[in-house]
């Protein structure tokens, strides 16, 4: 228990950098400025919001009878907003756009990089031992 | 202890110490006392003490004082003879206890107005028993008195209750609040007279004025009490149906005369008889159809009239005169604008008034469509054929709508007061102003429609909604009222038609009626047409004309009369929607337009696509009542609607994506837990058989949830 506390602690700090970031470079734009308790605050909702979002994930999995959460769930998920919606939608595509050029590419990347892994691990090795 | 043995023995000690006449020094009232108490018990070692000290001469004092308020409200005044008795008693132990200064009188004064509702309930008691016994009374007050704190404390509990029975079997009602303050004021009254008085004078008119005014105030305050509340009681059911027929008629008249033209003078003296008698006794609904009917034909009639401009031949006339006093629709065609405006202003200031003052235009109107119905020689009540256009049917409609609330009795306090005001105008439907004038009114109208063509589909709730709409419509601008009225006159035709049925005036009435029918109808259409565009307020208007539609079809499917009635009258209707159209504001717009047949089926689609209630409006009213733990107004319904809407069109599009998310094609009970899921009802504190055992049925429950009645087993058979 005391691990998962710790463990969520480190989350919820890392959730809190990540939004003070997003949140500088929002703001950056229309000259002003955050406040920390605004900051601690967003970062809070954030990390109560992840949790639920985690929920109907995985409500909709299980509705779909499924193992595994996948896009579709997401796009269920955001249905409430039809922006979000809008906005998820045009980057699912896009992603499966690129997923296939990166699937393309990763046949031809492994092999190079696998090759490149096993040299750098074979020069690591020669360096170490050396 | 028992008060009635105490009172009992209280009485007859009093009467002992009355007869003896107790000497008017402290010392012998508690002399007196202790020979009263020494008999049956010493409740106070310390009065049995032959003097008292001032102190507990006070509390004494105290004590009868409660009991003297207690015993002498229920008491009638008949028993003031007593107050002799007490006058005795009084004067002794005032002048006993100037010492203390405090007196019998300042005492009792004093008790009555702290405690005063608590001596009523005690005065409860001893009235009963000693009812019969006037001196008995006095006997208990000094009884009473005498016996001091014991007495009090048990009499009080036990008087409490017998007050109450004895209330009950007493014709009074006292109203202990009112009584109270009058009791009080009576005191202050008479005991600052008193004081200035005589003293023995004095203390027998306080202890008599507040025993009779407590006394009084109990034979006041039941008569106070019942008239108040018979009176709000009485307030809408009585007061509505008394002016109904004669006053409309009345009103309508005077308001016809003012403005009639010279031509309709004729028409005036011709009012028979006949007719005001036929609409006399038709004050029920059949009053209100035979006014619907004839404002129909009126509305026809004026329509030809209006483009022939003829002098209304005779043939309208004698249509729309039949039975009831519709009249002025001829007179009133060539004022309508102004008679419209009149009466338009006329009847929304009457809609803000009481009901009498509608009434009193009815009665204008009447006396006009009376004089009308004279030129007509057919009683019966039928077309007015002239025109003014839906303007004029409507406001008949609206009257007869307001009679129907009225003598319904069940409108709704805005509702009435449009509903009367309408109704009146309805009556006075004669006057085609009237129907213009309604323009505003003209919600009002639709509910008297309804009203008029459920002659056969009575719909008090229709009524209501519809009326709720008109009072914000009268008071609105002129220009939804087109639609309306329209809407309203749909109705009327078939209840005119029905009337036209009645009576056989002649081929030419049955024509005109027809015709009338027709156009109205097609007028009605038409308004509907408005009716979709117009304001949120009208929202239950749209509900109104799709029951419109019904009773139109009803009412066409049931007559057979009325089918060939409405023809004509849909014909008038057209001619008179013309012309109002023009007069009316832009709502019109769309009059003009098509035939009455071509225009009814679009309207009713749009109609019903808009104006389809989610849920009737009692139930949603009900339940939205009864959470909201206040009071709420009939005017939210349709915006508790437009959230019904929206709502359970969402609820829908989420099933049905949550059932494409798992590759099906239909709606599943698991689809609907997930939405509850998101929705917050179950959460992993609450199941979804939590709520099922908290909300629905036993029956549900045992279907719902097989563990429950599986009889401990983990996996109970599927009897599904």
């Amino acid at each position: 228990m005391d691990d998962k506390e710790a463990y969520s602690q480190r989350l919820k700090a890392a959730v809190h950098y990540t939004v003070g970031r997003l949140c500088q470079n929002a703001v950056a734009d229309c000259e002003m400025e955050v406040s920390r308790q605004a900051i601690a605050a967003i970062a809070e909702t954030t990390f109560r919001q992840c949790d639920i979002f985690a929920k109907e994930l995985e409500a909709f999995a299980r509705h779909a009878k499924r193992h595994t959460v996948t896009t579709d769930d997401v796009k269920l998920l955001a249905r409430k907003s039809t922006a979000l919606s809008n906005f998820i939608q045009q980057k699912s595509e896009e992603l499966a756009l690129n997923n296939q050029e990166l699937k393309k590419r990763k046949k031809n990347a492994t092999k190079r990089k696998s090759k490149d892994m096993e040299n750098e691990a074979d020069e690591g090795a020669r360096g170490t031992e050396n | 202890m028992d008060p009635a043995e105490e009172d009992v023995s209280a009485r007859v000690l009093l009467r002992n110490v009355l007869r003896s006449q107790p000497s008017r020094s402290p010392l012998t009232r508690s002399v007196s006392r202790e020979q009263v108490l020494g008999l049956r018990r010493t409740p106070r070692g310390k009065n049995s003490s032959g003097l008292q000290t001032p102190q507990l001469t006070l509390r004494h004092k105290l004590k009868q004082k409660l009991h003297e308020t207690a015993t002498q409200s229920p008491l009638p005044p008949s028993k003031r003879p007593r107050s002799m008795g007490r006058k005795g008693k009084t004067t002794a132990a005032s002048s006993a206890l100037c010492d203390t200064d405090v007196t019998p009188r300042r005492l009792l004064r004093g008790f009555i107005q702290t405690e005063a509702e608590a001596s009523l309930l005690l005065s409860g008691q001893p009235a009963l028993p000693k009812a019969h016994l006037q001196p008995a009374e006095t006997s208990n007050h000094s009884s009473r008195q005498s016996e001091g704190g014991n007495g009090f404390d048990l009499p009080d509990l036990a008087t409490e209750p017998l007050s109450h029975v004895i209330r009950g079997m007493s014709r009074r009602r006292p109203a202990p609040t009112f009584s109270v303050s009058a009791f009080e004021k009576e005191l202050d009254q008479q005991s600052g007279e008193g004081e200035e008085n005589h003293e023995n004078t004095d203390v027998t008119e306080n202890l008599s004025a507040g025993t009779n005014s407590v006394l009084s105030l109990t034979l006041k305050t039941p008569f106070v009490s019942d008239c108040t509340e018979r009176a709000g009681l009485q307030r809408k059911a009585a007061q509505r149906k008394k002016p109904s027929v004669h006053e409309f008629d009345e009103a309508v008249e005077k308001q016809l005369e003012r403005h009639r033209s010279e031509d309709y003078t004729v028409v005036q003296a011709r009012g028979t008889p006949a007719n005001q008698s036929i609409q006399e006794f038709t004050l029920g609904l059949s009053s209100v159809v035979m006014s619907n009917t004839e404002l129909y034909g009126q509305l026809a009639s004026s329509a030809t009239e209006l483009r022939e401009k003829d002098g209304a031949s005779e043939n309208r006339r004698e249509k729309s005169f039949e039975a009831e006093a519709k009249g002025d629709e001829e007179v009133d065609k060539e004022n309508l604008n102004v008679l419209e405006d009149d009466k338009q202003s006329e009847h929304v200031s009457e809609t803000s008034k009481t009901e009498p003052e509608p009434l009193q235009e009815m009665e204008y109107a009447e006396p006009a469509s009376q004089s009308q119905e004279e030129k007509v020689p057919s009683s019966e009540e039928k077309d007015a054929a002239t025109l003014s256009p839906d303007e004029r049917a409507l406001a008949p409609t609206q009257m007869m709508a307001e009679e129907k609330e009225m003598e319904q009795t069940e409108v709704e306090g805005m509702d009435w007061r449009g509903s009367v005001n309408e109704g009146l105008v309805y009556q006075l439907s004669d006057i085609q102003i009237i129907w213009r004038d309604s323009h505003s009114e003209g919600g009002g109208i639709l509910p008297g429609v309804t009203a008029s063509g459920s002659g056969r589909t009575s719909t008090g709730a229709e009524l209501q909604s519809f009326t709720g709409v008109i009072p914000e419509e009268s008071l609105a601008s002129k220009d939804p009222s087109p639609s309306p009225p329209p809407l309203s006159v749909c109705p009327s035709p078939g209840t005119c038609h029905t009337i036209l049925a009645e009576v056989d005036d002649g081929k030419g009435v049955a024509e005109n009626n027809v015709s009338k029918l027709e156009i109205i109808d097609g007028d009605v259409n038409q308004s509907e047409d408005e009716m979709v565009p117009s304001p949120n307020h009208l929202s239950p208007a749209p509900h109104f004309p799709a029951v419109q539609e019904e009773q139109e079809d009803e009412e066409d499917a049931q007559s057979e009369e009325l089918s060939m009635q409405t023809p004509a009258f849909i014909r008038q209707r057209k001619e008179v929607a013309s012309p109002s159209a023009v007069a009316s504001p832009i709502a019109f717009r769309t009059l003009p337009g098509p035939a009455g047949g071509v225009v009814k089926p679009r309207p009713r689609q749009k109609r019903q696509t808009e104006s389809d209630n989610v849920l009737p409006k009692s139930y949603v009213m009900s339940v939205f009542k009864h959470f909201a733990k206040t009071r709420v107004a009939s005017d939210v319904y349709p915006v508790i609607n437009d959230i019904l809407q929206k709502y359970f069109s969402r609820l829908a599009d989420d099933l049905e994506v949550y059932s494409a998310h798992a590759k099906r094609k239909t709606i599943e009970v698991e689809d609907v837990e997930l939405l509850m899921k998101r929705q917050g009802f179950v959460t992993d504190r609450t199941p979804l058989t939590v709520l099922i055992e908290k909300f629905l049925p036993l029956e549900y429950r045992k279907l719902l949830i097989p563990v429950a009645t599986s009889g401990n087993k983990v996996i109970p058979s599927q009897k599904r």
